[in-house]
């Protein structure tokens, strides 16, 4: 049964991806122009490029046959994705898309990685507090506090953090990911630099966060708490303690998981401002570089890499997900 | 022995519009082993008195009277050690059956937790057996402690509702309305079990019900409730053939001719109904 399941849900997410690519495909080919010449001709008007630009077009057009019938460029382009072949850079070239997508990727990973973990436990647990009516009244004061900050978009947080804790103390880095010149090697003089580095965007965007889940998880909470069976588990005279831990936050975390994942999925483009604000050297900064300087393969290939993570990330929660509700297990009853 | 005590009990919640009474005066006893059984139309304050003999009342409080239970005036006992009389004095056997039991954690978990937060040890193995014996008990196979909830069908949730109540083995359990939310073939079923494990256990048992005829088969002595006041209380034979109140002879009356002859005849027949021998 499990394994159909499984089958089910790969075959959604495979079906997701084949969509994702194929729209990926069409729509550069359904726009009217031809973008590659727009654009190489505006690096020629404004001066720039600089390299052989009738080169590069015949290059490209070498690279994908677009002079061959659609179906066959279809296939040809399928074959470059499964290669990691996404074209080249226009502002950067010859900077392979994928290599551009490589060296931003880790960062963002580990930065909105992180930043969202943290935020998702910190958030949750506070909810969770939050609506427990046995929560002291300072600890749900100080929720409450925290809350307000969700209130504030989290590029906002940053500008003010930026603000403070880089220009008027000097305590942070003002940008970057690593200082500059330090090659980077898997030591600890890397790992304390990075993590410098990483800790006024990873605040800002924890502090903005952290609202928003408590709030989720309080409501979710709150109508826990009304359930049938956590009346029956105070009458059986269960310890408060286990009734909201596994009767209450057990049941409310559910739907958490799924805006956790949905979250996970977003995360290449979820916080592109915060990269922009920190000159983070993540995917979001050089989506942000590449839509101002019309970089259209880069953006082909960034929004490629988003839809398929997507996809990617909600079957992973398909599959974790009847471990964490049983109700799940097989699907339809 | 008396088991069960209320004297005078009153309780009031809190709305919009002002204090409500939602019991007023309420007073019956219960001895040792005995089936009392509550009825009265929806609203009519059976769930309350309830709630109030658990602590549990929401939005509710206790203005008047006395509870006592096994001699012991429980308006002495504090929050903090109400907990431990849950289950292991006097236990519930909810009305929603369907949506009682934890839909994360499996059956045998759900029980466990019981013996764990009252203090009661066993090795891991022991806890299965110990289990498993309560699920046989109440007509399940012991292999149900592995299942979740959502596997099993509204009867054999209700049996593992009623397993729990045994648990501690109460003097006393509170059973309200278990059964309004099954067919009617299981209903009569899951009432058997109920009843058959209180009399293995011998503790004394307050059934709700609106069910006049399933109450005739069931209990020994009845208490009518009417707008949150005890109007009447005896034994079946004597409520059924002489009611007092108008509303009891409503309802005695609205049953089908045929359920009233055979209650009464069942009545008379009924072992558990000849006070002394339960
Ligand atoms: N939490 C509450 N707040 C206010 N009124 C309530 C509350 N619970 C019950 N009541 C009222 O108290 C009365 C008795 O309710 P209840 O004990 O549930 O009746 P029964 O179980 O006999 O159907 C009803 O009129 C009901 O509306
Ligand atoms: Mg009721």
């Amino acid at each position: 049964m499990y394994a159909q399941y499984v089958a089910r849900r790969f075959g959604m997410m495979l079906l997701v991806v084949v969509l994702a690519v194929s729209i990926n495909f069409l729509l550069p080919r359904l726009m009217p122009g031809d973008p590659v010449e727009a654009q190489l001709n505006q690096l020629l008007a404004t001066g720039g490029g600089g390299g052989d630009i009738s080169a590069m077009v015949d290059a490209y057009r070498a690279r994908f046959g677009l002079d061959q019938p659609l179906l066959a460029q279809y296939f040809s382009y399928w074959r470059s994705v499964f290669s990691l072949d996404l074209g080249v850079s226009l502002a950067a070239y010859p900077e392979r898309v994928s290599h551009a997508i490589l060296a931003g990727l880790p960062w963002t990973l580990g930065l909105l990685g992180f930043a969202t973990l943290v935020s998702f436990v910190l958030g949750t647990w506070l909810g969770g507090l939050l609506g427990w009516p046995r929560t002291p009244r300072i600890a749900r004061a100080f929720g409450s506090g925290l809350i307000l900050f969700s209130s504030v978009p989290y590029f906002l947080i940053g500008m003010v953090l930026l603000y403070l804790f880089a220009i008027v103390f000097r305590w942070f880095p003002a940008g970057g990911g690593m200082p500059f010149g330090q090659s980077a090697g898997f030591n600890w003089q890397t790992l304390t630099a990075i993590a410098w580095h990483g800790t006024l965007p990873a605040a800002s965007i924890i502090l903005a966060e952290i609202g928003a889940w408590a709030l989720g998880m309080r409501g979710m909470m709150v109508s826990v708490l009304g359930e049938d069976y956590i009346t029956l588990a105070e009458a059986k005279g269960l310890k408060p303690r286990r009734i909201f831990r596994w009767y209450g936050l057990r049941n409310a975390l559910l739907p958490q998981l799924t805006k956790l994942a949905m979250t996970l999925g977003h995360i290449v483009s979820g916080a592109i401002l915060v990269e922009v604000i920190f000159s983070y050297p993540g995917i979001g900064f050089r989506l942000y570089q590449a839509i101002q300087a019309n970089d259209y393969f880069v953006i082909q290939g960034i929004v490629l890499l988003l839809s398929v993570s997507i996809a990617i990330a909600m079957f992973i929660l398909d599959l974790a997900y009847p471990l964490i509700d049983p109700r799940i297990t097989t699907g339809r009853e | 022995m008396t088991v069960l005590d209320i004297r005078n009990l009153t309780v009031e919640y809190r709305t919009p519009r002002g204090p409500f009474h939602a019991v007023r005066n309420v007073s019956f006893s219960l001895e040792a082993g005995e089936r009392f059984g509550l009825v009265g139309e929806s609203g009519s304050g059976k769930s309350t008195t309830i709630l109030a003999l658990m602590r549990m009342l929401r939005g509710g409080m206790i203005t008047g009277g006395e509870l006592l239970l096994n001699g012991r005036d429980l308006a002495a006992v504090p929050d903090a050690r109400y907990r431990t009389i849950r289950f292991a004095e006097m236990s519930l056997v909810p009305q929603g059956a369907m949506s009682s039991l934890n839909p994360v954690l499996k059956i045998g978990r759900q029980i466990g937790d019981i013996f764990a937060d009252h203090r009661v040890r066993h090795t891991p193995e022991a806890r299965r057996r110990i289990i498993g014996d309560l699920l046989a008990r109440v007509g399940l196979a012991p292999e149900v402690q592995d299942r979740f909830p959502h596997e099993l069908s509204g009867g054999m949730k209700q049996r593992v509702c009623i397993a729990m109540a045994i648990a501690l083995k109460p003097s006393l359990i509170l059973a309200d309305e278990p059964t309004s939310a099954l067919d009617v073939m299981v209903q009569k079923q899951v009432l058997a079990t109920l009843g058959r494990v209180q009399r293995e256990l011998g503790a004394a048992i307050v059934l709700i019900g609106h069910d006049m005829a399933l109450m005739a088969h069931f209990v020994g002595r009845l208490g009518v409730m009417y707008r949150g006041e005890l109007v009447e209380t005896g034994p079946v034979r004597e409520i059924f053939t002489n009611p007092q109140h108008p509303y009891t002879r409503m309802l005695i009356d609205s049953l089908p001719s045929f359920d009233r002859l055979a209650s009464f005849r069942t009545a008379k027949r009924s072992p558990v109904l000849q006070r002394g021998r339960v």
